[in-house]
């Protein structure tokens, strides 16, 4: 239970009625008219509320909510049914009106565990231009007598202003108007990642010796970053609605959406303690809510764009030398200046060519706030060492972020850096080195695995595979075609010579020449017998093939005729005769016949050849 | 739409060998000063216009991976180790697979045999241990054919058809590998392979540019692809590029 106001105390009221009374609930504002720039005030009060009742605010269409403040009292009822709990709840509202018109309160609801009550609606005349008879402030309504000094300032024609003013500010608060909490954003709409500026102030009429229990919004979702935390309550003097105010300020933050939507800032809270010593008071107070609408970046970021890295920057980069000897490093600086989250921003990583070899970097910071914003110096050092020498270029770094200022997103490049390494002083290099050899760190290295060069030369052709050449099909497919080709045609012509009375001639005449052929071979070898038997067979095989038929049975004479007819020249008819009976004396009269075999072998060649 | 047309007609139209030649000098020449976007797009535009080859492709290969792009640089020196390779070849492609960010843990060796036999031979040194003894072997049946002749050759020629048969082995195997297994190099910076071949289905695992896949069997904009190591999944095309497929540059 919070205990604020003056007459808010837990009271045991001990009454004899015994009628139990309903609850009831009363909604008053202390004005009937209020200027655009004015405040006014809403009360709120519940009677015979039971246990457990809780006063619901509407949804106020046409005013914001500065500042809510409730109370609460307890007593005990005793009636027929014995002793109840009562409370009597009270909710002071600050608002103001946001537009010109009739401003229409909606009934604010108790709600008991029972029941719901509403209260009466209210209406309120909202004009333009301040109304009079705004919440009475003292001084407020005269002129100010001490031009130079801020409004409120004790007047001298009045002198006891001043003191009155001491007295009532030593008696407390005398309403939600003397001591209210205000959170203030710089800007109500801003991108994911860009910074806006949260400030919380409490504004006092009353003397204030002491805040504390302070609670601030939680801000997940947010990046937030400290800019003033003061210790102290240090006042300066404000103006609301031409009510002068001391103003503390109690927090300022720097807050860096990171997802974007809508964001609901629920209000601060704090304790603070009025007057001096034994008169002071502890009142407790609820500042007013915040909505932050926070916009995504726009598409079309740039490749190698970090989301963090909204605000406004600048790049640079530089080498502690442009020359160095072998073993001797140098530094790369890359350093971030500029405005945004610099704790989150992120450098680019230096590359360098394989002749240089950069070490992890250092890396510095210095953030600081000027005029509320955040801004510093993010860098970082490489320590680069040479490994060849030569003339090599550090490559450009580039840095991507969104300017919400101009709604772009922009590029900064830094140079190209050339760095020159020599071999250094021999001299020195035996001077300084070991003994038997040069130290690791100042050898021109010179490692393998790096690509290998182009080609200088092309040959503009694809090789095709193989099996897709029409040479290479035609060299595998081709031979055996053409060995089956030429056995199919050697078949074919087998199967046909043999019902081919010239084919079997041929047939005949060429197993007639071989027989000879044998007949031959026995012309030096074999016996009389056998070689005239083989020359017979040859001639009657001949003879047999080209009268196609056989020649058993024929007697000479018959065989004569058979030729002739056949058209066989009389000098092979008569040569064949002379064979065949030549043949017939060696077989049949072994002793009889000088067998001239020479002459036989002749006379048989003559008859093979001479009928053709 | 005539300037969409005659730019269509002229990136047909091939080089001359001239020109061609001097296209081929001025990528070396971009290279040389270190402009190797200069020397990929020369080189480039020689493939584009049909005048590929180890060279080229070995080339842009390397300009692609002096850029880091490795996806690319797999890709082309790949294409050039098939097309002929290299020791220039095979030491740019060392490097380029070493900086893949993809290790395929427990490969099963499913290559098998015939898969590194043919990785490890040409096809024209297959066709040619093939077609000479076939050839002779079936000239000499012919004119045993023709003139007859004696066992002798008979048993040349029966001899030479045996010495082919290793010869016409290694030719069914490489038009097996060729015409059956494709691979395929992974171009994007990160390929998500899902579960089905659907754009909201499950991420299975995540591949990285310059790895090496075998592409099993299209599904509408998804492959389904294979690592060595039997990992399965399916991928969509466009971020794929077949290593076979030489006329895509």
């Amino acid at each position: 239970m919070r205990r604020t106001g003056s007459a808010l105390g837990a009271l045991l009221v001990l009454t004899a009625s015994a009628a139990s009374a309903a609850p009831e609930v009363q909604a008053e504002v202390d004005r009937s008219e209020v200027g655009l720039m004015d405040t006014f005030i809403l009360t709120v009060r519940a009677t015979n509320a039971p246990r457990g009742s809780a006063i619901q605010l509407p949804h106020y269409d046409g005013a914001e909510v500065l500042s809510t403040n409730r109370g609460e009292s307890s007593f005990i009822q005793l009636g027929s049914g014995g002793p109840v709990i009562r409370q009597e709840l009270t909710v002071t509202v600050i608002l103001h009106p946001t537009r010109v018109g009739k401003l229409t309160l909606p009934p604010v609801e108790l709600r008991t565990p029972d029941a719901v009550v509403k209260s009466n609606p209210l209406t309120i005349t909202v004009r333009s231009a301040h109304v009079g008879g705004a919440p009475p402030a003292a001084g407020a309504h005269r002129p100010n007598m001490m031009p130079g000094f801020p409004p409120g300032f004790p007047d001298l024609e009045d002198p006891f202003a001043a003191l009155r003013e001491r007295e009532r500010e030593a008696a407390g608060p005398h309403g939600e108007n003397d001591l209210f909490l205000r959170s203030e954003v710089d800007k109500k709409e801003v991108y994911v990642g860009e910074q806006v500026t949260l400030s919380v102030w409490i504004y006092s009429r009353v003397d204030l010796s002491q805040v504390s229990n302070e609670k601030f919004p939680n801000l997940d979702g947010f990046w937030t970053e400290d800019i003033e935390s003061p210790t102290s309550i240090v006042n300066e003097p404000r103006t609301v609605n031409g009510v002068p105010y001391r103003a503390a300020l109690l927090k300022r933050k720097a807050l860096f959406p990171m997802r974007a939507g809508t964001r609901e800032l629920e209000p601060a809270e704090m304790d603070a303690t009025t007057g001096f010593l034994f008169a002071g008071r502890r009142e407790h107070r609820v500042g007013n809510p915040l909505t932050l609408k926070v916009k995504p970046l726009p598409p079309g970021a740039p490749a190698g764009f970090v989301p963090a890295n909204v605000g406004s920057f600048q790049l640079t980069a530089e080498l502690s030398s442009s020359t160095a000897e072998l073993g001797s490093p140098v530094t790369l600086r890359v350093a971030l200046q500029g405005q945004g989250n610099m704790k989150e921003v992120v450098l680019p990583r230096a590359t360098a060519p394989a002749a240089l070899k950069l070490y992890e970097p250092t890396s510095q910071e210095r953030i600081s706030a000027v005029r509320d914003r955040i801004e510093g110096k993010r860098s970082q050092e490489y320590l680069v060492m040479a490994q060849q020498t030569g003339t090599f270029e550090i490559p450009p770094l580039s840095f991507s972020y969104f300017d919400p200022e101009s709604h772009r997103y922009e590029t900064v490049r830094t140079q190209p850096l050339s760095l020159t390494v020599t071999p250094g002083e021999a001299g020195a290099l035996r001077a300084a080195g070991p003994v038997g050899g040069v130290p690791d760190s100042v050898r021109n290295v010179l490692p393998a695995g790096a690509l290998r060069p182009l080609r200088l030369e092309a040959r503009f052709s694809t090789p095709t595979p193989v099996w897709r050449r029409p040479l290479f099909v035609a060299a595998a497919v081709l031979p055996p075609a053409a060995w089956v080709l030429l056995s199919l045609v050697g078949v074919v012509r087998t199967r046909r010579a043999r019902h081919d009375p010239v084919s079997e001639q041929r047939r005949g005449t060429r197993a007639a020449r071989g027989r000879l052929a044998a007949a031959a071979r026995l012309r030096t070898s074999g016996t009389d017998g056998a070689f005239s038997e083989e020359v017979e067979r040859a001639v009657t095989a001949f003879l047999e093939a080209r009268l196609g038929a056989g020649l058993s049975g024929l007697t000479r004479d018959a065989l004569r005729q058979r030729l002739t007819e056949a058209g066989a020249p009389a000098a092979l008819v008569e040569g064949a005769a002379r064979v065949l009976d030549t043949c017939d004396a060696v077989r049949f009269a072994p002793g009889a016949v000088r067998l001239s075999r020479q002459t036989l072998l002749l006379e048989a060649e003559r008859v093979l050849e001479g009928w053709q | 739409m005539s300037a969409l047309l005659l730019s269509l007609l002229l990136s047909q139209v091939s080089y001359s060998p001239a020109e061609a030649h001097a296209i081929f000098a001025e990528g070396v020449e971009a290279y040389g000063r270190d402009d190797t976007a200069a020397a990929e797009a020369a080189f480039r535009k020689l493939l584009e216009h049909g005048m590929g080859g180890p060279d080229v492709e070995y080339n842009l290969g390397t300009a692609e991976l002096a850029q880091g792009k490795l996806g690319e640089a797999v890709l082309y020196l790949e294409r050039a180790r098939r097309h002929g390779g290299g020791a220039d070849v095979d030491a740019n492609l060392t490097i380029a697979r070493g900086r893949v960010v993809d290790q395929v843990v427990g490969a099963s060796g499913e290559e098998g045999m015939v898969a590194r036999l043919v990785a490890a031979t040409s096809s024209l040194g297959a066709g040619l241990a093939f077609l000479v003894p076939w050839c002779v072997a079936f000239a000499l049946l012919l004119v045993l054919r023709l003139r007859g002749g004696g066992a002798s050759l008979l048993s040349g020629a029966a001899l030479l058809l045996l010495v082919s048969l290793p010869g016409a082995g290694l030719v069914l195997a490489h038009y097996v590998v060729g015409e059956t297994v494709h691979e395929a190099v992974v171009l994007a910076r990160t390929l998500p392979v899902r579960e089905t071949p659907e754009p909201s289905s499950k991420v299975a695992f995540e591949l990285h540019a310059g790895s090496t896949v075998r592409l099993l069997a299209p599904a509408g904009a998804f492959v389904r692809l294979r690592l060595p190591n039997g990992l399965e999944g399916f991928a969509e095309q466009r971020d794929l590029a077949r290593v076979d497929d030489a006329q895509a540059p």
